[in-house]
């Protein structure tokens, strides 16, 4: 079967004008084939949520150029050995963070904490608020760290 | 991934809660009462410490985790590798999400599972020598 090219194709969603990005990932391009399959199997509409993630993904992926120029300039490495990670941080930096724990001079001449501290402050919450929060919210207040790659 | 593999390896350091919840207690009161005696009554910084008791962890250990110990174990791993200075490396970190979003953020190799499970074991072996010894 004839492979057809699939970038320059518009979004699914009806009120996005974005299209898919020159060089689209694996998994936008199954995602893809996957709504061209339901479409060609004469299913009516289109699938919602299939819909809105592949709406997500182009925009994410319309990033990956940029980001990728901004990581060479920044000297960022295309890959990590994440295999000699966590060796790395617990033989290598256990000194470092112990120090964090039981030392409050240490912790709060810390970049970590002083960036945190203020973070709350400017959204006028207590540490004692923030820990009872919920997870959305402590996402708002003190952004994403989880998931960060 | 890295954050992932940085939060197991730190749950496995730090797997004796009771002890971590207690070091985490003294060390925030002790800055606590260096900071609010550095401010002005009723100012913003006053404010951030509001609730805070005596004898507990304002914060719990997890959170303490993923929002302070976790970045900085990031900044000095970036320290390290780029070979620049801690806060320099914190800078590359926040500027980098993005980019390890998009390029390193694949979890599905089974090093997180591996890490889980090696934290889990790790923990039966603690509660177990820890009823054993009480």
């Amino acid at each position: 079967m004839q492979k057809t090219s699939i970038s320059g194709t518009k979004c699914p969603e009806f009120d996005c004008s974005d299209v898919v990005p020159e060089l689209p990932s694996e998994s936008l391009k199954t995602q893809l084939e996957e709504l061209a399959k339901i479409r060609l199997e004469g299913a009516k509409g289109t699938p919602y949520l299939l819909s809105a993630q592949i709406c997500l993904a182009i925009r994410r992926e319309q990033e990956f150029p940029a980001l990728k120029l901004l990581g060479e300039q920044s000297k960022w490495p295309s890959t990590i050995d994440f295999k000699s990670l966590s060796d790395r941080v617990f033989f290598g930096l256990r000194q470092a963070l112990n120090g964090m724990l039981q030392n409050h001079i240490i912790l709060g001449c810390s970049t970590s904490w002083t960036s945190f501290s203020s973070m709350l402050t400017m959204a006028n919450t207590s540490l004692v608020q923030f820990s009872q929060a919920r997870d959305s919210t402590k996402f708002t207040i003190a952004g994403k760290n989880k998931h960060a790659g | 991934m890295g954050e992932f593999i940085i939060l197991a390896t730190l749950s496995r350091m730090y797997k004796d809660i009771l002890l971590t919840l207690v070091s985490l207690a003294s060390t925030l009161r002790d800055l606590s009462e260096t900071e609010t005696a550095e401010s002005e009554l009723g100012d913003s910084y006053c404010r951030f410490w509001n609730g805070a008791e005596f004898g507990t962890s304002p914060i719990r250990p997890r959170d303490f985790f993923e929002y302070i110990l976790l970045p900085e174990t990031a900044a000095l791993l970036i320290s390290q590798d780029l070979h620049i200075s801690k806060a320099e490396a914190y800078g590359n970190w926040v500027r980098s999400k993005g980019y390890g979003d998009a390029f390193n953020s694949s979890t599905d190799d089974g090093m997180i599972d591996d890490l889980n499970n090696e934290n889990l074991k790790a923990q039966v072996v603690f509660l177990r020598l820890f009823f054993i010894s009480n």
